[in-house]
Formats: structure tokens, sequence, C-alpha cells
């Protein structure tokens, strides 16, 4: 047996998964390859790499939070899971003999 | 310090993988709350390539020293070499349907617009037709990716087309040859000409030249689609408005709103007029080039169908043509000219239509009647010789009266009306309460200024009691003829005309003390912004219902005073009449008279003692004005009038 609220739970944890890779994929992990002081040098460049730093930072940090919180749907949905097993075996034990 | 470096391939490069970055991440998006700091974190990083990174580097690339970085992968480096190079990316898209080369060119494009030389090198040498082919390609559905390349050098391509008219001229065949091609596209299933059209002139500003040489072709083009019925001119776009399939991929440019209706871009962009007339209603000289020829007012004020907008771009267009500073004091004679017979024009023409102005269905809105007020108001001295004259001004093309003006040191045009499209059209200028008020300011201001300027020649007169007389009479006739109408409109509407009435009299003057005192010599035109008058006007009535409610004889002595009592101002601030105890009673401050609504704030008694001294008056020379029987005049004229109202 089933819940069907569990289903819910592992599809929206799938959704945070992929989203969780798109941030881990995003063009923007590259582009300090371009970035670099071989491209540009000057005070504004700079703060440009700095920002580019702290913003790839973020997104493995958003992807991450993104992924414990798939994490814990999963574990959500296992729990209703078994607790809909565990009513179906209730009911099982208590139909009356004929 | 840091030494400053640039190495232009790979800033190039650089630019096309951040644009690509905050692209991607922008379109990052999810309807989970427990998505919901992701998303955020993403448009954030979007926005810093954005705001900071990718302006930075175009600011860079514009310097002179590094220009030349734009052609990473071109050849030539400024100038028409650099235009060439943007040509012949053009030209891989056309021959070869290149998505690559969408890509490149609008990077190089956007990096290259500080390039006017290139720029001009490049749109002369696509050519009109080579512009519009290359945006109707564009407009071609592709798979998705694609189209939003094609999109995004398509606003490119229109934004630098916009600024290259304006900062250098093209050819004079261009926008002739560009929209022939749009026209031929009309009912090409694949290729969109009328959106192609409205994508080009919508939120883009051209130089007057070129807009007013693309509007005369689009109007060429209907009046020779339908020769025998010019009002179905229209229907030269028809075949694309039925068109069904996925659409032009311009049209995603264009605004949608909610409901389809009159205000959404998208809905009227089958149609190009409307995007054209709106560019038009934003630039008062090409209105005024277009609109002083008289087969294109004949066809745009009378005869072409606007059922898709409800009449608003065309008034709009109407109103910037012929109301504001650019045709106020200090302008040329010529604008000032063109704008009076444009106002006739537009009055007669539009007003020959005559019930569908009226009807809401059709064109009757507030948009159209706050423009149509606005125009009816600063021509205000053409309404008040028109109703002058028994016999009306039958020329629908434009009709203007010629008035001595010292300003310019000849006669100026004084723009006249047919009566029965004048009577139309007021009916539209006051079928709302913002319209009326309008109407209301644009009256306080032109009897203000009239008796401003006629007072210190009344000299000039051979009989100054009768002129004066005669001139509170006219202005009483004149009032007579907007509040009849007002009245009228406001009952078919189903408002009560005695709030309109209220309005009329009790606020009266109210727009006169808002509005600057009359300076300089005549003008045909009043310039003074009307609309925030008529907000204030209306905002006071909202907070009015406290004042005592009046019977008609009540309304009719109030107007009539008030009417007299602009003359009193000007006599008194002149030195005409000098009662000197005006000055004692507070009715007269440093040699000039309070207004009107000053005068009524008074205490009853002071302003019955102030009333019997100015109608008993006499001149210092011997002017001496027999008031007390023009008031009855005025108030037996108005009490019919406020008695069919009320």
């Amino acid at each position: 047996m089933s819940d069907p609220r569990a289903e819910i739970y592992r599809s929206r944890a799938r959704l945070l998964r992929t989203m969780a890779d798109r941030l881990e994929t995003s063009p923007l992990h590259t582009l300090h390859q371009w970035a670099g002081t071989d491209t540009w040098q000057s005070p504004r460049a700079d703060q440009c790499r700095d920002q580019l730093s702290t913003d790839r930072r973020s997104l493995c940090s958003a992807a991450d939070d993104l992924r414990v919180t798939a994490a814990s749907f999963d574990r959500q949905a296992q729990e209703l899971d078994e607790a809909a097993a565990l009513a179906a075996l209730a009911a099982v034990a208590v139909v009356p003999r004929s | 310090m840091t030494e400053v470096f640039y190495d232009p391939d790979r800033m190039a490069t650089l630019y096309v993988r951040a644009d690509e970055a905050a692209r991607d991440l922008a379109s990052i998006t999810s309807q989970d709350p427990a998505a919901g700091d992701a998303v955020v974190t993403a448009r954030t990083s979007s926005v810093h390539l954005t705001a900071t990174m990718l302006p930075l580097i175009r600011m860079i690339a514009e310097s002179d020293a590094l220009l030349s970085f734009v052609l990473s992968g071109l050849s030539g480096g400024a100038g028409p070499d650099l235009g060439r190079s943007l040509l012949a990316l053009a030209v891989d898209i056309l021959e070869r349907d290149d998505d690559d080369a969408v890509v490149a060119l609008r990077t190089a494009l956007e990096l290259a617009g500080r390039d006017r030389v290139a720029m001009h090198t490049f749109f002369t040498g696509l050519g009109g037709d080579g512009v519009a082919e290359l945006l109707l390609a564009l407009g071609e559905p592709d798979d998705d990716d694609d189209m939003e390349h094609q999109l995004e050098l398509a606003v490119v391509v229109r934004d630098g087309l916009a600024s290259t008219t304006r900062v250098s001229s093209l050819p004079g065949a261009f926008a002739r040859d560009l929209v022939a091609r749009m026209v031929a596209a009309a009912d090409d299933e694949h290729q969109n000409g009328a959106i192609a059209l409205s994508f080009l002139f919508d939120d883009a500003t051209f130089d007057t030249g070129f807009l007013v040489a693309a509007t005369e072709s689009i109007v060429d083009a209907e009046l020779s689609s339908s020769p025998e019925a010019p009002e179905d001119g229209f229907m030269l776009w028809f075949a694309t408005m039925q068109m069904r399939g996925p659409g032009s991929v311009l049209a995603r440019a264009l605004d949608e709103e909610a409901d389809a209706g009159p205000t959404s871009e998208l809905y009227r962009g089958g149609d190009p007029m409307y995007a054209v007339m709106e560019s038009v209603a934003r630039n008062g000289e090409a209105g005024r080039q277009l609109f002083i020829q008289a087969p294109i007012a004949e066809y745009l004020f009378a005869q072409r169908s606007w059922m898709d907008d409800g009449f608003r771009s065309i008034a709009d267009a109407a109103e910037t043509a012929t109301t504001g500073p650019a045709v106020g004091p200090g302008a040329d004679r010529k604008v000032v000219d063109q704008a009076s017979t444009i106002a006739s024009a537009f009055v007669n023409r539009a007003g020959s239509r005559g019930h569908v102005m009226l009807d809401d269905r059709i064109y009757a809105n507030a948009d159209v009647t706050a423009s149509v007020a606005e125009i009816i108001g600063a021509h205000m001295s053409g309404v008040k010789f028109s109703l002058a004259n028994p016999e009306g001004f039958t020329d629908l093309g434009g009709a203007v009266l010629d008035v001595p003006d010292d300003s310019f040191g000849a006669n100026v045009h004084v723009a006249l009306f047919d009566r029965e499209s004048l009577e139309v059209m007021t009916d539209v200028a006051v079928d709302d309460e913002h319209g009326v008020a309008t109407i209301r300011a644009a009256l306080d201001i032109f009897h203000a200024d009239y008796a401003a300027r006629a007072v210190p020649n009344i000299d000039t007169f051979e009989t100054r009691d009768a002129f004066v007389a005669e001139a509170m009479l006219e202005s009483a006739s004149l009032e007579a003829f907007f509040i009849e109408r007002a009245g009228h409109r406001a009952e078919v509407n189903g408002r009560a005309a005695d709030r309109v009435v209220t309005m009329w009299v009790d606020l009266a003057s109210f727009g006169a003390d808002k509005a600057a005192g009359a300076t300089g010599p005549f003008a045909p035109i009043i310039t003074t912004s009307l609309g925030p008058i008529a907000d204030a006007i209306t905002d006071e009535l909202a907070t009015h219902e406290a004042a005592a409610r009046r019977d008609a004889e009540a309304y009719a002595e109030r107007a009539a005073r008030q009417i007299t009592y602009v003359w009193y101002k000007a006599l008194y601030d002149h030195g005409v009449l000098v009662p000197a105890i005006l000055e004692d009673l507070g009715v007269a401050v440093n040699g000039e008279l309070i207004s009107w609504s000053a005068f009524n704030e008074l205490d009853e008694q002071v302003r019955i003692r102030a009333r019997a001294v100015l109608e008993n008056s006499t001149g210092s020379d011997g002017f001496n004005l027999d008031t007390s029987t023009v008031i009855e005049r005025i108030k037996t004229e108005q009490l019919d009038l406020y008695q069919q109202l009320l």
C-alpha cells in the first residue's frame, strides 16, 4: 500500500534535485575560465571576479540545500508509505472470520 | 596599484558566455515553495551579471582603444569596415538561415552600437527592403531556442535602426522601400508584414523624417488597396489578422493584457497603423507634417476605421500635434498656423463621423474625451469665432481665420469649426466629468486672457462701454454653449446634470486661479497644461458636497456675476476702474482685484458692498459701464438653461 501523498513528496524531491543539477551546471561556473587576469585586469575587473566567486558559492550552497530538502521529502514519503502499509495490515487483521 | 589590461578577443568570449549564463539563470523557476530561496539565488546571480559585468564589458568595448574587439571572428575593425562585416552576417542569416549568425550579429550590433559610421554603413547597405527582409525572416517560427535568439536580434536591429535615423540621415527611399516590402508580406502565411511593422514602431523612437515617410507610405498602401472605399483601407492587413498557426515571433515583443481589447498591443498588432500612430502621438512635429496634408487628414480623421483601439491613438496624435508648449509662445509661426489648421481639420473631420463618436461600443471612451477636450480647450479662441459666425464654417479640411498678432508681426491662423462637427466633438469632450473640468479650465483661462489683453486696448474702440458689455455677453454665450452640451451628455450617460452645473458654476475661475495670469500679446492657442487643472477641479468637486444646494435662479445669478467679475478684474487691474474703497474692503490688493475664488471667501456683506461699488463705478476718464443691465441679460439666458438641467 502507498499513501498518495508520498508520491507528491517524491515528485517534489525529483524536481528539487533537477533544479540542484541546473544550479551546479550553470554556465556561470565556467565563466572564471574567461574572466581571469589573462582576460582583463582593473579594479572593477577584480570586483567582478569577486562577485563571480561569491555567486558560484551561493549557487552551490543553494543546490546543497535543495538536495537536503529533497532527501527530507523522500524520508517523509517513506514514512507515509510505511504508515499506509501498517494500516493496511491492521485492517486485514480485524476482518471478522465468517 | 592594479595594472589595467584587456585582451579584446578573450573579452568578446567572456561577454558571450556571461550573457548566456545570465539568461540561463534568469530562466530558472519553480512553483514549489521549497525551491523559493534557490530561485532567488539564481535570479540574484543573473542580475549581478546583467547589471555589473555585461555593462562593464560593453563600456570597455565602446572605448576607442578596444572597439576592435567587437570584431572577434569578423573581418574589419571599425567604421565602414565594421558595417560591411555586420552586413555579411545579415546576409548569412537571410541566405543560409544561419542560426549562429543570428547570435553573432546580435552581439556585434550591441557592441558596435556607438559606431555611427558602422551602423550607417550596415543599414544603408541592407537598404529599407533588406531591413524588412531581415525582420520578416526573424519573425518566422522556429524551435524555441532559435526563436529567442531571433527576437533578441530583431530588438537590437530595431533599436539600432531607430538610433541611426536620429543621428544620420538614411536615403530618402529607405522608409518607403521598407514599408513596401512589409506590405508585400501582408498575406504571407509564414512572414507577417503587419506584425513586423507593429513591432518596428512599438517602443522605438524614430527620426521625424523617417516616421513621416513610413506613415505616408502605409497610408498610400492602404488607400491603394481600396481606392473605391477608403474606409476599408485597413483591410489591407485583414489577411494577417485572420492567420492561424504559430504566428510571428516578433509578436512576442508586443505587450499582452489579460483582456484582449483596445489597450492590448498584441490585440491590435495585426494592424500596424496603431503602433505607427502611437509613435506619431509622441512626436508633434511628425503629426503636423502628416496631418497638414489634406488627403491624409481626411483619411485618418474621417474615414479609416480605428475600432481596435477605440480612436485612442489617432486622437492622441492629433492632441500632440495641436496643443502644448511646442505650439505656444516662442514657437515658429508656421508651426502655430499648422496646429490651428490641424485642430480645425480634426474637429471638423472626426466630427463628420457623427454618432459613432458618441457610441461607447465604438469610439466614446475616457481617453478620447480627454484628447478632444484638450484640443477644443486649447483652441477656444477658434470656438468663440466659429460660434459668433451664424453661417458657420463648412470647410472640413481645416478652416482658419487670419487674426493680427503682434508677437509675429503678422496675422496668425485661428482654428475655425463647422458648427455641426463642433457640436459632435464638444459632446465627446464633455462626455465625462474630467472632460467638463478641462473645458471649464480652458474657458476660465480664455476669458481672463481675453479680458486682460482687450482692456489695455479699449481706447481703440469708439464705444468702449458697449465693447465691454458686448464682450461680457459673448463670454456668456460661449459658456452657455458648453454647459448646455455638458448637461445634456450627463443626462444621456445617466449622470446627474446638477453635479455638472455645480462644477460649472461653483468651480468657475478655479482653473484660472491655478493657471498663470495672462501675459504677452494675443496667442491663438492656449498652451497652459489643462490636465492638471482639470484634475484639481474634479478633486475639488469631490469635497464640494458641503456647499449649499442652489436653485436654477441662484446658479444663474452666480454665473452672471462670475462672468462679469472677470472683466471687472481686467478693468481694475489696468486702471480703467479705480474705486479706492476696494482696497479698504480687501477686494483689491496692490492694485489688483482678488481672484473670483478669493472674492467668494469674503463675508457676504463685504461682497454685496463690493459688487455695488463695481457696478456703479465710473472710470476716471468717463468710462461708465452699466453692468446691472448686462448681468440681468446674462442671468436671464443662463436661467433658462439651468432650469432645463436642474
